[in-house]
């Protein structure tokens, strides 16, 4: 979990090498890339020649030539129409191609998500994911919008402008760019903390959001257990303490502007002292003097800037490392040659073991699934069967061991291909924001109206689902509000026969399901899969009593293992598991 | 008056002002500073224009003035500007923070109806996204816009002083670009509007496709999943487009309008300076004005993005807070704190949406009885259950819990008097521990222990690296399904309550566990009444009496022998059952 840890993404990467990768992605799109960098090289060329022009005007005026003073204006205005053009384009085009580049980096992450092994979601939490792929890319925006083309159309006036100046005249551009040094000295000096303080602030807001994404989650037992206060009072803390981490930020960020503006007036204080004693002596005309007056100014807006700009780059950096760590996240490869249409033989667990951290999911499972064979697998709960499941469906691979189908080696086997095949009832059935019908459809797009709402029959579901005012066209909330969890349990099964697929894995589909219902599902199974494979996970015996064969699992590892009456004669684990369960009953 | 060139925003000033007002010392401190501090930044040019005007004079010692008054100034402006630029985040971080907890605290009144049927990313956003979109337009309302509007205003008094006719041209210009930032303000907003929308979507589908992957996964609905996504950030994409169309034509207008007023004053003032009735030194100041408005008055063109999104996050955050379906505040004064753990309903009916699910159901459950009830999936147990902590109160009829009506005993003592164990666990990522006392500093290590113990889990903590310390995933993911729901119960007896509801809590466990659960829970807790929802004949033989709902109504009642001697749906259901082990 310390992988995923806030800040650990950046410092990873570096900030200046997540920079360059931006940079390098930003210029594949060529087309709006070369128009934005034109854009700013023209707005720069005009920033640089107005105070030239202005000064030339200055000089037309003081010398008294009425022409020349029109020829200036006019050029004047024109530079600024140019000034328009440039800047239309720069506005649209760094906008759309700030855009552009946040649609790619979310598209990318999202698709990685979609391809990371199923690890990854034990790692991080989905709060986190989330802000990545929203909050974490929209950060991104101000930055590439505003700061960049700011700074960057900022910086190369301030360069070209001094070599104008420096043709102008030299020995007065070394007055006017003494105070840059200092500028330069005392921005660096306090970066290290602006940079800190910035980053706390990107913490503070990250662990309220974390922390309020999983009351909200969890409101039903906060509400249950009346817990309010003392959420409440957690949440106040992390509010006040975002609250300071932003005021300390903001403290120096505002420092840092005030003393910019005042190392601004010393050098213009500078200028006009050294440089009007030589207007009036007459080494240099009047005109140059406010030319230079005017560049000098023009140098501190984007200083100033630098400190939003600091800010933004914080959060753009911070950003752009969590989402590349995405991006970049090993996917789960899919390069399996053998491409199954069914199953010919079966399952095989050879030696099969799985650990999780220290200690042993499954140790040393060895068995056996004909193909078209019903297994059941029993067992406390702990005690492996929905890790044997997710084994099966690949979800994981075993830590040892080697599981295969029709003999050759599931890591052989085409994923995409294999699931083609393979269906699954979850032990948690989780359903998607839509109807009854599209919840099912999910699963198999093509699958028509009639057909699910025929499955719902024949397996008996439809009655439990009549007393809602719409039916099998109910819309239903976010993870399935609105129904009782038996109904979801029900809408899960259907959705995994739908599929029609060659195996089928039912984790504790029925356990919340009354048993009135559940037989009725057993009677429909029973005939509705008469061809395929099928494992059942269940606790009621009544459940497994289809089985042709019954594994009973005990701390990861087979206890027992064969038909019904074998295991009852065989007076095992099972025995007691099926002893209890009538004993209690009867 | 920004209400009125930038639309309908009243709204938004209210919102803001109900916060700002608890501030009024800090406002009033920014304000009027912000707008000191521009006047000393635009001195700044005046005094440059007024060297020059020395300089074509020849006088020397007034130039050094001028440049010792300079940096005077603006050491002076500099302190006046860092208490406006900190004072507007003050302000607006204070205001983002008590926003905050009130939606906060607001959002955590509410009652279950609402939270069936609000998203969780959704209200996710609210709580940062909406509020932040509201702090910003504080921020940079105080800092930049109104510093712009007083630039704007300084400008006009300089310009003044300055000449009438550079002021002429300003009072010219200045409508103009108003008019042309809220024109652009109002082409833009649809797509802002519908940027907002798309990025809930955005965050819904992200929530709906983490949380499921599994299920994704298991049907090969990747790619479905990519271009559903694609889909969306596409026209997402796509709004930002128009904004950015709109706004690169409209925005740099703003800078062009202002330097062609500047052009035609170089040109028309520089005739009269050369005819010698102005000073050049004036010119040259006003053009320094002119340029100093070129970056701020771009700003215009921002700012109606900032509105809009304070516009629709206020919107969003008032949609929660004035939501009428709160908790606590049903019954008024209620505060009655009932001892007795007796159970009754009286003639109850629950309506939830546009289904009936409970129908006038009357029954009675003593102090320290243990009853099981059972019916058929979606007859209604669990909302017959959920009316006993008062999650739902029942549109007709009455819960009494130990004498008392529920919905006038005190919420919270309520649900300290019962704890239910939901069907659908919640387990929050943390500790085993935290898991269990949900942060109440009074249940020890002692009470953790044999709650996990009560609960059939503690010799699988115990056997963990890290015990009770033993992190469990987002939602419990590293755990089995049956370790969650004891996990849950285990919380649920911490909590000490003086009645119990499992609601299928135990479907994960298998027979034995289950009711070794039950039946240790009568030693754990003295006079417990416990309620319990299964599907199992086991469970149900440790009950003392049983009751079996069907269709919203209870159909049967009594103890065991009773029901499975006569004909009825418990036997159909139950015998049924059995008959298949056989
Ligand atoms: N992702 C995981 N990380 C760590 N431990 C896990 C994970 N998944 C399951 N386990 C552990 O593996 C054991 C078996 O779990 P499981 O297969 O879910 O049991 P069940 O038989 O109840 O389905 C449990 O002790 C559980 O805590
Ligand atoms: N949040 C809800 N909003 C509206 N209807 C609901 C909600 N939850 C459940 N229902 C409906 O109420 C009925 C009874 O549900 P429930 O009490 O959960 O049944 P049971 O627990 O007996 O399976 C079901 O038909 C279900 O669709
Ligand atoms: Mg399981
Ligand atoms: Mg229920």
């Amino acid at each position: 979990m310390t992988e995923w840890d806030l800040n650990d993404a950046r410092e990873k990467y570096g900030s200046m090498s997540l920079m360059k990768r931006m940079l390098s992605d930003l210029l594949k799109n060529r087309r709006e890339s070369a128009k934005v960098i034109a854009s700013v090289l023209a707005i720069s060329a005009v920033g640089m020649t107005a105070p030239l022009v202005l000064g030339l005007a200055v000089n037309a005026i003081t010398s008294g030539i009425p022409e020349m003073l029109l020829l200036f204006a006019l050029i004047y205005a024109v530079l600024y129409i140019i000034n328009y053009v440039a800047r239309k384009i720069q506005m649209r085009d760094v906008m759309v191609l700030a855009q552009w580049y946040i649609k790619e980096l979310r598209d990318n992450a999202f698709r990685k998500l979609q391809s990371v092994p199923i690890s990854f979601f034990t790692e991080i939490k989905t709060g986190r994911i989330i802000s990545r792929l929203t909050n974490d890319a929209e950060a991104l925006s101000d930055f590439l919008t505003f700061q960049v083309s700011q700074v960057v159309s900022g910086i190369t006036t301030v360069v070209a402008s001094i070599a104008i100046m420096g043709i102008l005249d030299p020995s007065l551009t070394l007055y006017a760019i003494a105070v840059i040094p200092v500028l330069f000295i005392f921005s660096f000096s306090i970066q290290g903390k602006v940079r800190q303080r910035y980053l706390n602030t990107r913490r503070a807001i990250a662990s309220l959001t974390g922390t309020v994404a999983e009351d909200i989650g969890g409101i039903r037992a906060i509400k249950g257990f009346a817990t309010e206060g003392r959420m409440t009072g957690r949440f106040s803390g992390l509010n006040d303490a975002n609250l300071h981490a932003n005021l300390s930020a903001s403290k120096l960020a505002s420092m840092f502007g005030s003393i910019v503006r005042i190392i601004e007036a010393s050098g213009i204080a500078l200028v006009i002292y050294i440089g009007a004693g030589q207007a009036i002596s007459g080494v240099i005309t009047i005109g140059l003097l406010v030319s230079f007056l005017s560049y000098v100014q023009g140098f501190f807006d984007p200083v100033i800037q630098l400190s939003q700009f600091y800010n933004s780059y914080q959060s753009a950096t911070i950003g752009l490392g969590r989402l590349y760590q995405i991006i970049d996240y090993e996917e789960e490869r899919d390069e399996g040659t053998h491409e199954p249409e069914g199953i010919a033989q079966g399952i095989t667990f050879d030696n099969v073991s799985m650990k999780f951290g220290n200690s042993y999911a499954l140790k040393n499972v060895t068995f056996s699934i004909g193909a078209g064979e019903k297994v059941a697998v029993v067992g406390h709960t702990g005690a492996g069967k929905t890790t044997l499941a997710n084994l099966i469906l690949k979800f994981f691979h075993p830590s040892a061991g080697r599981i295969s189908l029709d003999g050759v080696d599931l890591e052989d086997i085409r994923t995409a291909k294999y699931r083609d095949i393979t269906s699954v009832v979850l032990q948690e059935p989780l359903l998607f924001k839509d109807t009854i019908l599209g919840n099912v459809r999910y699963s198999n797009p093509g699958s028509t109206d009639d057909h699910i709402k025929e499955i719902f029959t024949g397996f008996g579901l439809d009655d439990i689902f009549s007393n809602l005012p719409d039916g099998l066209d109910t819309e239903i909330g976010e993870r399935g509000n609105g129904l009782s969890e038996g109904q979801k349990q029900a809408i899960s099964i259907v959705r995994a026969i739908i599929r029609d697929p060659k195996l089928i894995i039912m984790d504790e589909a029925t356990s919340q399901l009354d048993l009135y219902t559940e037989r009725k599902i057993q009677d429909a199974l029973a005939r509705f899969l008469k061809n395929r494979t099928v494992i059942i996970i269940a606790h009621r015996l009544s459940t497994i009593s289809f089985a042709d064969k019954i594994v009973v699992l005990d701390h990861g590892k087979i206890a027992e293992e064969g038909e019904f009456n074998e295991l009852i004669s065989h007076r095992g684990l099972f025995f007691k598991l099926y002893e209890t369960q009538n004993v209690l009953a009867s | 008056m920004a209400s009125g060139v930038f639309g309908r925003t009243e709204p938004v000033f209210s919102f803001l002002w109900t916060y700002l007002r608890n501030h009024k010392r800090a406002l009033w401190l920014v304000i009027p500073l912000s707008s000191l501090s521009i006047l000393f930044r635009i001195l700044i040019p005046v005094l440059i224009g007024d060297s020059v005007n020395r300089v074509v004079s020849g006088n020397v010692a007034g130039v050094v003035n001028i440049s010792v008054i300079i940096v005077i100034i603006s050491a002076v402006a500099a302190v006046v500007q860092y208490a406006v630029s900190y004072g507007s985040m003050y302000l607006s971080h204070t205001l983002a923070r008590e926003a905050r907890s009130d939606l906060y605290r607001s959002m955590l009144n509410k009652n279950f109806t609402f939270f069936d049927s609000s998203g969780s990313g959704d209200l996710l956003s609210r709580m940062t996204m909406d509020v932040e979109a509201v702090r910003r337009l504080v921020s940079v309302g105080l800092s930049q816009f109104l510093t712009t509007i007083f630039m704007i205003v300084v400008a006009g008094a300089i310009l003044f002083s300055l000449g009438f006719y550079y002021f002429l041209v300003f009072v010219a210009l200045i409508p103009t670009l108003l008019l042309v930032s809220a024109y652009q303000q109002k082409l833009q907003r649809p797509f802002w509007r519908s940027l907002r929308k798309r990025y809930g979507f955005m965050g819904d589908h992200l929530q709906e496709n983490l949380t499921a992957h599994r299920v994704i996964r298991s049907f090969n609905a990747e790619k479905r999943e990519n271009s559903k996504f694609t889909g969306i950030t596409g026209k997402y994409f796509s709004d930002y487009e128009s904004i950015s169309s709109i706004r690169g034509f409209y925005t740099p207008l703003l800078s062009l309008i202002v330097s062609l007023g500047a052009a035609f004053i170089i040109y028309e003032a520089g005739i009269q300076v050369i005819n010698s009735s102005w000073n050049i030194g004036n010119l040259v100041a006003s053009i320094n004005i002119y340029s100093m408005l070129l970056f701020p008055v771009t700003f215009l063109g921002r700012i109606g993005a900032f509105i809009e999104n304070a516009r629709s996050g206020v919107e969003r955050i008032g949609g929660v807070e004035n939501d009428s379906r709160a908790d606590y505040a049903s019954t008024g004064s209620s505060n009655e704190k009932p001892e007795k753990n007796s159970i009754s309903y009286h003639n109850v009916s629950l309506v939830r949406g546009r289904q009936q699910v409970i129908r006038n159901i009357s029954m009675e459950i003593r102090e320290g009885e243990t009853v099981g009830i059972v019916g058929r999936t979606g007859s209604g147990k669990s909302s017959l259950v959920d009316m006993i902590p008062r999650f739902y109160l029942p549109t007709e009829g009455r819960v009494y819990v130990g004498g008392a009506d529920t919905s006038t005993i005190d919420l919270s003592y309520l649900r300290k008097f019962v704890a239910l164990v939901p069907q659908d666990v919640v387990i929050f990522s943390g500790s085993i521990r935290e898991n269990v006392t949900l942060g109440d500093p009074e249940i020890t290590d002692d009470d953790v222990v044999s709650a996990l113990k009560t609960a059939s889990i503690y010799d699988f903590v115990e056997d963990q690296e890290y015990g009770l310390d033993t992190k469990v995933g987002e939602r419990g993911i590293t755990l089995s399904g049956g370790q969650r729901q004891r996990v849950a119960i285990a919380r649920a007896i911490a909590s000490r309550p003086r009645v119990l509801i499992l609601d299928d809590a135990t479907s994960s466990l298998d027979a034995e566990t289950e009711s070794n659960i039950i039946e240790s829970l009568k030693d754990a807790v003295d006079g417990l009444t416990t309620i319990t929802i299964s599907h199992r004949l086991s469970t149900m033989k440790l009950a003392d009496r049983i009751f079996v709902i069907e269709g919203g109504e209870l159909i049967q009642s009594g103890p065991l022998y009773e029901l499975s001697g006569s004909e009825g749906a418990f036997s159909k259901m139950f015998l049924g059952a059995t008959a298949v082990n056989d």
